[in-house]
């Protein structure tokens, strides 16, 4: 099958229900996109189609077919440095499983609202659980981000 | 006795060889002992004091200082942590600081156990003066050689972040230009060690040396492992902890596009395929008849009463002073407790995954482990191969809480060499659990049953405390148990319970250790995981009847405390989260105090209450004494995050097994607390020149008490059945 992955047409050899997840891990080895639950529950294999986050364990591949798909490694842009400069500076990370999802769901999340408040924060981050507990500090970094885009 | 191997890695031996490629590779041991939890100085002498053919520390000639560490990075800043140790001493530039993960080797042994190990908040604790005198050491070495190359005295060097300066001259050189002739001297013994008062490094907040791989998503877990030509298994599991397949059906599996091959082990029937998926498709289609096993009609709940009933009975003594009994009898009041605290999972985002590469005569292994050595032995008893032949790399893990840390060896990596061997599998393979296989594969936190008694004289001060614990032992049946057992007592089921700081004249803790078929394990806190709740409810119950404020009532029993750090943390914690002042309505707070390894910590937790029973920890404060902050940042991140996973547990947490079967089997409804039901936390570290106390564990116990203390000033109902969700409380 043909998609579309951080910028490139690549060719996945893999059935058209295999989930997304699989495919970007064991085919094309993009490993930063974890397996968490499987079920949608966890939220840390979360990438973007067409700059929204969504869940790739329950994706199968025909839903993305010709859908722009950017996993961590393919984001690079201003809000993502944004964010990532502000993971760096208030050390948001512990284990740091679920932080490619975390910082893919901060900058969906920064894409459609430029100055998110709390709740907006606690809406958009509330589908990636983070079991070393750095709720608090994501939530600080994601603020800092937006500040510093703001001051771009 | 576990053996240990001291036979030097390849890797090790490339380091020894120090001279020949020009490098100052060096390996040090600083034998500690006496922490609490941990083994004494002379068992620990009896593994560890043999020379080192290994490395700590290498400078190479383009000045990268590459610091091994021996413990494993888990999220708890190891890596960091120790860098900064080393560095302090060494005098390094910290931008050139990489750090690696220790292989197997007996140098790596852990300071408190007699295992290469990370756990029980053990790492900073027995790790601080080690990793200063290697960056001592090595200093001391690159000084020497800078001092012979200028024909000066040692006397004449100091040194600046990577450069020997020559105070004469004023002239530098840098480490890197010092390396090769700094490796052919003589490891010097007894460098002295800098004063506190000097520290640059130590006591400054400092990034993580695993910040950009994190943040990138490069790091990479044993799941994220991929080798040339590897496969993938998954395992079907009994739906009956213990049973075993007795007819297989693998035709329709072995049909499954990608699927290479069926094959059975001990613990169940793998399916191996090119890929996750495929195995897993193909595990879907496996029938498997599994015989009724032993634990066929294992019920968390029957365990539960049966434990009650033994509470009833007295225990193995695990403490005794004064005459409780007798001081029971004249009591104006007696308040007794039956807790109860369930199973529950570590649960780690990133579920066991191991990659193995079997051949002949060597075997290598990825895996997130917390245990090296044991795993290592583990491997080589399964394949007859000698530990030399045996290469574990340790990846970053993603979470441990204890669940990496298996006594018998790591569950999961027992199954992909089983596979591997069974299957005569000779490419690379790669093990993943699903979540369902990781949230029913044991090892839970222990059931605990507390059975309490405390008998107050008239004025409402505790006369006598009586605790009956029940609980299954962690290190029974292990090769800990002979180690650390004493007297029947397994010190990490009291731990938090025999040493509870309290004035109080006569105290008794026994213990029922009863043996089930089922293996339970370490769990964040570890022992204090029940102590602390059970202690810190009881007590707040006691301040109740007493008619006092509940901080108040704790400063009257620690005043004359051996140790005034207990109270210091009390009363800091009172003035930061503003304990004078009157909550707002609909609002309501507990308090609660505990020392667990070597840290003291106190937390006044605030939650909001609707008269419909639905709750939020809205705001959480802690005050922490953990001697010297080695990176103060990352000891308040433990903290925060710690408070997370003890909520987490305390309000949600239970693992519910009925005949045989575990109940919660992924994320519903085994539930993670997630950021919008996460309080706000404010930590507050009081500053100290203790030596350090453990942080990664020190605030999970904690945060439950106060949490139900508020619970109880909220409804007037006290909880001594966990999870406090099981009582009709809403948790959106």
């Amino acid at each position: 099958m043909k998609l579309h992955v951080n910028g490139k047409d690549v060719e996945v050899n893999a059935d058209e229900d295999t989930p997304l997840l699989w495919a970007l891990r064991d085919d094309l080895g993009l490993t930063a996109t974890k397996y968490g639950c499987g079920i949608a529950q966890c939220g840390v294999c979360s990438v973007m189609i067409n700059n929204f986050a969504i869940r790739s364990c329950i994706t199968p591949l025909s839903d993305v077919v010709g859908q722009k798909i950017t996993t961590t490694e393919g984001l690079d842009n201003a809000v993502v440095k944004a964010v990532r400069d502000a993971w760096t500076k208030l050390n948001v990370v512990q284990c740091g499983y679920c932080q490619p999802a975390q910082i893919v769901s901060a900058t969906a999340l920064l894409y459609s609202v430029r100055k998110p408040t709390d709740d907006d924060i606690d809406q958009a981050m509330a589908g990636v659980a983070c079991r070393c507990g750095t709720y608090s500090r994501i939530k600080a970094a994601i603020h800092l981000a937006a500040k510093a885009l703001e001051d771009l | 006795m576990m053996a240990s191997s001291d036979h030097p890695s390849r890797r090790d031996v490339l380091r020894l060889g120090a001279t020949a490629t020009g490098v100052l590779a060096l390996g040090y041991f600083a034998p500690m002992g006496g922490q609490d939890g941990a083994a004494d100085a002379s068992e620990i002498s009896n593994f560890a004091v043999k020379w080192p053919p290994n490395a700590f520390v290498q400078i190479d000639k383009d000045e990268t200082i590459t610091i091994t560490s021996s413990k494993s990075e888990m999220g708890q800043g190891i890596y960091t942590g120790l860098a900064m140790l080393l560095a302090e001493e060494l005098d390094c530039d910290w931008s050139k600081i990489k750090v690696e993960s220790a292989p197997v080797n007996e140098v790596y042994t852990s300071n408190a156990y007699p295992v290469q190990l990370t756990g029980a908040s053990t790492s900073i604790r027995t790790s601080f003066d080690q990793y200063r005198i290697i960056g001592a050491s090595a200093r001391r070495m690159l000084i020497s050689a800078a001092a012979v190359q200028w024909g000066i005295t040692d006397a004449q060097c100091t040194t600046e972040s990577g450069f020997v300066i020559n105070s004469v001259s004023k002239a530098k050189l840098s480490y890197g230009k010092l390396t090769m002739a700094a490796a052919k001297l003589p490891i010097p013994t007894n460098v002295p060690l800098k004063d506190h008062a000097d520290f640059k490094l130590i006591g400054t907040s400092h990034d993580r040396v695993d910040n950009a791989e994190k943040i990138k998503g490069t790091a990479q877990y044993a799941i994220d492992i991929r080798l040339p030509n590897m496969v993938t298994a998954l395992v079907l599991h009994p739906p009956v902890y213990g049973s075993r397949a007795i007819r297989t059906i693998p035709d329709r599996a072995r049909a499954t596009s990608g699927v290479k091959a069926v094959v059975s082990i001990s613990t169940g029937v793998a399916v191996v395929a090119d890929g996750f998926w495929h195995a897993k498709l193909g595990r879907d289609l496996l029938k498997v008849d599994w015989d009724p096993g032993l634990n066929a009609d294992f019920a968390s709940d029957d365990l539960a009463q049966q434990f009650k009933e033994l509470s009833a009975l007295p225990g193995d003594m695990a403490l005794q002073s004064g005459k409780p009994a007798a001081a029971m009898e004249p009591a104006a009041l007696k308040i007794t407790q039956d807790y109860v605290q369930p199973f529950v999972a570590a649960a780690t985002m990133e579920p066991a995954a191991c990659v193995v590469h079997l051949k002949a005569d060597s075997c290598e292994i990825w895996t997130g482990t917390q245990s090296q050595t044991i795993d290592r032995n583990m491997v080589c008893d399964l394949t007859g191969l000698k530990p030399e032949q045996v290469t574990l790399h340790t990846t970053y893990l993603g979470g441990g809480f204890g669940r990496r840390a298996v006594l018998k060896g790591s569950d999961w990596l027992r199954e992909a060499i089983e596979i591997v061997k069974n299957g005569k599998i000779a490419v690379p393979l790669k093990l993943i659990w699903t979540r369902e296989d990781d949230m029913t594969s044991y090892y839970y936190r222990p059931l605990w049953v507390d059975k309490v008694t405390v008998g107050l004289d008239r004025e409402g001060m505790p006369l006598s405390w009586m605790q009956t614990s029940v609980g299954q032992s962690i290190i029974a049946d292990t090769p800990l148990e002979p180690v650390l057992m004493k007297n029947n007592i397994d010190p990490m089921s009291v731990e938090g319970a025999i040493d509870m700081p309290y004035a109080i004249p006569n105290i008794q803790i026994d213990l029922h250790s009863p043996r089930r078929n089922i293996p339970v394990g370490w769990f964040r806190s570890i022992g204090h995981s029940h102590t602390a709740y059970v202690k810190e409810t009881m007590i707040d119950e006691c301040a109740h009847a007493a008619g006092t404020d509940p901080i108040a009532y704790r400063r009257v029993l620690l005043a004359n405390n051996r140790s005034p750090r207990d109270l210091a943390v009390l009363d800091l914690v009172a003035e930061k989260s503003g304990w004078d002042k009157p909550m707002e309505q609909g609002f309501y707070r507990g308090v609660a105090l505990h020392a667990s390894f070597g840290s003291y910590v106190a937390i006044v937790a605030e939650i909001s209450m609707l008269q419909d029973r639905t709750m939020k920890c809205e705001r959480v404060v802690a005050a922490a004494d953990c001697g010297i902050a080695v990176n103060p940042d990352q000891v308040i991140a433990q903290i925060e995050g710690g408070i997370v996973f003890g909520l987490n547990t305390v309000v949600f947490g239970e693992i519910p097994i009925v005949a045989g079967v575990v109940k919660s089997t992924n994320f519903t409804p085994y539930k993670l607390l997630r950021m919008h039901q996460a309080p706000r936390i404010e930590v507050y570290l009081v500053p100290s020149d203790e030596a350090p106390g453990g942080a990664g564990e020190i605030a999970t116990s904690v945060i439950g008490p106060a949490v139900a203390n508020a619970v109880f000033e909220a409804t007037g109902e006290r909880i001594s059945n966990l999870p406090i969700i099981k009582h009709k409380f809403k948790y959106p």
